[in-house]
């Protein structure tokens, strides 16, 4: 035997309990990490239930209705309570179709799962619905398990979106899919929005606006939050065969051009609304799903009124600050919260500041080991050193934190790294990040009150991701970041 | 020993580790969640594992192209089938991130042989307009699975050229083999010899016995077999036929070797043999043949059966065989079950005995329909019984037992219809409510496949193409119907 062979085997074996330790070491660092800020909970599912959550409705009294992947429904008691192991499940009912969204209104629990919006009513008080009303099902349906339909809680008029994914997430054989359809409370349908591929979530911010996730797959280069624009057009072009039923929408827009860039298909079709955010694949997630607002003003932490977006394969939920640049909502995306313990599919905020989410493990892995969870969050009052927000500037960047800099780390420009990419939009799957950009913080300028940064990097990129690293920024008290990396989406560079 | 190759390996494992582009890295980022980390499947049994998988050996031009492109459709790993996708991921990594990522695979108990960054670039140009997902079968194809060699040793196979009248084992010593060659494989197989007739093979070897006890031999074949251990008979598969009429036969051995003999006689058509042992020393069973021994009756495992609960109707809403993809299924307590099509207002499966298997939609992704669990469903309908009019599906309200009264119009008419089950079949009372003087044709059956059906209402004769033209007075009308399926 070639007596070399040991020493050369000896760094592959080091590598890979290094790399081990390392993926271990930072998880496990993170969670602890969260938990000095977050209380994260396991509760107590019903027993001997394939639960397989797919939808949360908080209903009154501090009651929560969780629709499972099986079609069922079940009410839950006790999950605000500090006592966990006193929580109760009681069925509603067994027989609807994965539901994928779900609220309660007017004594009603109203659902859209893969073939409707509808609602379920409990008339005579026993806790089971006696009359359950399909509401509207205007798309179609080939039967293929892709067909998953996600609704919206009703805007202010009553009207529910929901985004239907292409069947086998790349085609568009039935009726609508691709698309996302208005659903008014008298069950009108109207096409109100194209461009959807294979979405994992559907939400507004807080101030009502429509978003929701697309995953990375054609003409989708990574995954990302998607500004739904009434009459516009979300970037994936298969389902638009549908313009032909859709008078309201106007004429079929030019279909992009493959292997280009959004940027540049934005100008020659002006329908495109280029997503809101996007989440680096790998590495900010990679099948990012329900969107919410923290619309608590305070009560889950010092993000109020920002978005929360769930992620499956990574069981995380990552925080999105949004703003309007020259009439365009984009903004950045940190992670937030992790170590659940399946896939996250729904989440939902209560107004006293729990947050609930469900994960589920079938059919699409995750890093959270448990084939499915029913969990809630709270804030433990600890405020977090956190980057609040991230604001473009003409020419750089406004962070503001959720505590005072230290001016010296906040203001020395080898605190921070920043570079720039994009992605090939294509009708091929995904993307590499593409057409990379290395940027420089040329200056720092820390306000008075130590609350927040100015930044000047050069060269900002229009329609590139900005990675912002602030590593070597520490609070007053000499902490540093608990999540450094920032990915801002600049699909528009504000005017001087 | 110097220690500087050592320290630069260190070194160099740093860097990689940082800037995240190891394989063991790259794995952990793109392809664990799925996989698992240490790549023994995952995702609810929706990935195959990758570990010691001989996906992942061999060829390596197959996982190149399945990481490159994706993967869909039915695949065996490991003994278990997986109806799978494996999205492409080509447009997003390099090739030289995939030939760490496979290297890494390849590291889990497949060899270790590495696949090199020039490799995946091959693979890339000479598929470069590909599009589609590769099938399990086309891959296969181009990259069979490499066979392990099987545990018979010294094994050699002997081929007799037989008369077009032989139709039993012959005897040999009469006849002089027209082939002889060593098997290295060490297995029993077809090669070279499954398109002909009339011959005769045998092969003979060794049999290595680890521990002392009784062992079980399992023999199939297309046509004729015998098994011998150490000259003894221990199993036979008699007379002309298919596969699929697999015997098992036991011997008690003693540790050391045994000799082992497989006779086999193909007469006409189709060919095959397949044969395996198990006993003690041995886990599970062990293939002594290149084709695997396929048990008759493959257990269900995916079985997950609904039942009502109780007095209480059980309900199952989701994509079920033979019907529309908005139907509502309903099994009463007593064995009668329905299945109601949303999308035209019609009742169109109608069976009595077991509900539903959700199991292939509720396991993995659900990729496969529903059916009913009984092999005797009535299809009432194909279409909408209400030729010619327009409908729409309201609703339906539950009575204490979970039974439905389901709601909808049909032009302007207000139709509530309910199905009772009884012990012979359902009673289906249809309430329509008019707003003038009106009739309606209705069309119960308009499918072919009904025999056994009886079908009669109360009050109204059906007419000879099967409908019925139900009278219509202003406000509330009422007709029943009897549909008789014991």
């Amino acid at each position: 035997m070639n007596r070399f062979f040991p020493i050369f085997l000896f760094p592959v074996l080091l590598l890979g309990a290094v790399t081990a330790w390392a993926n271990k070491f930072n998880n496990e660092a993170l969670d602890q990490e969260m938990s000095r800020y977050y209380l994260r909970e396991e509760i107590p599912m019903p027993k001997d239930v394939v639960f397989e959550p797919g939808s949360i409705a908080l209903l009154p009294d501090q009651r929560i209705a969780v629709g499972t992947r099986r079609g069922e429904v079940w009410i839950c008691e006790g999950a605000y309570g500090d006592d966990l192991s006193k929580v109760t499940w009681t069925p509603y009912f067994k027989g609807l179709h994965e539901p994928l969204g779900m609220y309660w209104q007017d004594g009603a629990l109203y659902y859209t799962d893969r073939e409707q919006v509808g609602r379920m009513v409990d008339r005579n008080g026993d806790d089971r619905p006696d009359w359950v009303e399909t509401i509207s099902a205007p798309w179609g349906l080939t039967g293929n398990y892709h067909e998953y339909a996600f609704g919206t809680t009703p805007d202010p008029q009553g009207n529910v979106f929901v985004t239907l994914c292409l069947t086998g997430s790349f085609n568009a054989q039935a009726q609508w899919r691709g698309w996302v359809m208005k659903i008014a409370a008298d069950g009108t349908a109207t096409p109100y929005a194209s461009g959807v591929r294979s979405p994992g979530g559907i939400g507004y911010d807080a101030e009502g606006n429509l978003y929701y996730t697309d995953n990375q797959g054609v003409w989708n280069g990574t995954s990302c939050l998607k500004h739904v624009v009434e009459k516009k057009f979300t970037g994936c072009p298969i389902g638009n065969v549908y313009y032909k039923d859709a008078p309201n929408m106007g004429p079929q827009p030019p279909d992009p051009i493959n292997q280009s860039r959004i940027v540049k298909e934005r100008e020659r079709i002006p329908e495109l609304v280029p997503p809101a955010v996007q989440f680096p694949h790998g590495v900010v997630g990679q099948s990012p799903t329900a969107v919410i607002p923290d619309h608590t003003a305070g009560k889950f932490g010092p993000f109020a009124g920002q978005l929360l977006v769930g992620e499956q394969t990574h069981s995380e939920v990552q925080r999105v600050f949004l703003e309007t640049v020259n009439g365009v909502r984009q903004g950045a995306v940190w992670e937030f919260l992790s170590g659940f313990e399946a896939g996250i599919v729904p989440m939902r905020m209560a107004d006293q500041g729990t947050l609930f989410i469900g994960g589920t493990n079938r059919g699409w892995g995750s890093r959270g080991s448990k084939p499915f969870t029913f969990e809630r969050v709270r804030w433990k009052n600890v405020v977090p050193f956190e980057t609040k927000t991230m604001e473009a500037l003409p020419d750089g960047f406004r962070l503001t934190f959720t505590e005072p800099v230290d001016p010296v780390t906040a203001g020395d420009l080898a605190s921070y790294q920043a570079k720039a990419w994009t992605y090939i939009y294509q009708k091929k799957y995904g993307s590499p990040m593409v057409d990379q950009v290395d940027a420089n913080v040329t200056s720092a300028r820390v306000a008075p009150d130590g609350l927040s940064v100015e930044l000047t990097v050069s060269p900002l990129t229009k329609g590139h991701v900005h990675h912002l690293q602030s590593t070597g920024v520490k609070s007053k008290s000499g902490q540093p970041l608990w999540h450094p990396d920032a990915y801002y989406t600049l699909n528009e560079i504000p005017n001087p | 020993m110097n220690l500087i190759p050592l320290l630069f390996s260190a070194l160099a494992l740093f860097t990689l580790t940082v800037n995240g582009q190891g394989g063991p890295v790259l794995y952990q980022t793109y392809c664990s969640a799925c996989h698992g980390a240490q790549g023994q499947g995952g995702a609810e049994g929706a990935a195959p594992p990758l570990a010691k998988s001989l996906w992942a050996q061999g060829d390596p031009d197959r996982m190149i192209k399945v990481v490159l492109h994706g993967l869909m459709g039915e695949i065996e790993v490991l003994g278990k089938e997986y109806n799978l996708v494996m999205p492409p991921q080509g447009a997003v990594l390099s090739d030289g991130q995939i030939a760490a990522i496979l290297t890494h695979v390849r590291s889990l108990g497949n060899g270790g042989e590495k696949v090199s960054t020039d490799r995946v670039a091959a693979v890339r140009a000479k598929y470069e307009e590909r599009e589609a997902y590769w099938k399990g079968d086309e891959l296969l194809k181009d990259h069979p699975l490499p066979s392990p060699p099987g545990p018979l040793k010294n094994l050699v196979r002997k081929f007799y050229a037989l008369r077009k009248d032989q139709r039993s084992i012959p005897d040999y010593a009469k006849l002089e083999a027209n082939a002889s060659a060593r098997q290295p494989n060490g297995l029993i197989n077809l090669e070279g010899y499954s398109e002909k007739d009339h011959f005769s093979l045998v092969w003979e070897g060794e049999l290595n016995v680890r521990r002392e006890g009784q062992f079980s031999f399992t023999l199939d074949s297309d046509d004729l077999s015998a098994l011998y251990i150490d000259d003894k008979k221990v199993v036979e598969v008699p007379g002309l036929g298919g596969m699929g009429r697999a015997k098992t036969g036991k011997a008690t051995l003693h540790p050391g070797v045994v000799k082992i003999r497989v006779e086999y006689l193909e007469f006409t058509g189709f060919t095959g043999i397949a044969a395996s042992w198990s006993g003690p020393g041995i886990r599970g069973t062990q293939s002594l043949s290149s084709t695997k021994v396929v048990s008759k009756q493959k257990p269900k495992i995916n079985l997950i059966e609904l039942k009502p609960e109780g007095n209480r109707a059980v309900h199952y809403r989701n994509f079920i065989a033979g019907t529309g993809n908005r139907s509502f299924s309903v099994g009463y307590p007593g064995g009668v079950n329905l299945v109601f099509n949303q999308e035209n207002c019609g009742l169109e499966l109608l069976w009595h005995g077991r509900f539903f298997d959700a199991g292939p939609r509720w396991k993995n992704r659900g990729t496969v329909r529903s059916f009913p669990l009984t092999a005797q469903v009535y299809h009432l309908q194909k279409g909408s019984p209400f030729p010619g009019q327009a409908f729409s599906f309201k609703g339906m309200e539950l009575d204490e037992r979970a039974y439905p009264t389901f709601h909808y119009h049909v032009g302007n008419l207000t139709v509530r219809d309910r199905p009772e089950p009884n012990d012979k079949g359902i009673v289906r009372t249809l309430s329509i409510k008019s707003e003038g003087a009106n009739e309606l044709v209705f069309a119960p059956i308009n499918s072919q496949s009904v025999r056994g059906l009886t079908l009669a209402s109360s009050g109204l004769t059906a007419r000879q193409d099967g409908t019925f033209l139900l009278p219509l007075d202003k406000g509330d009308n009422s007709f029943t119907f009897h549909y008789g399926i014991q």
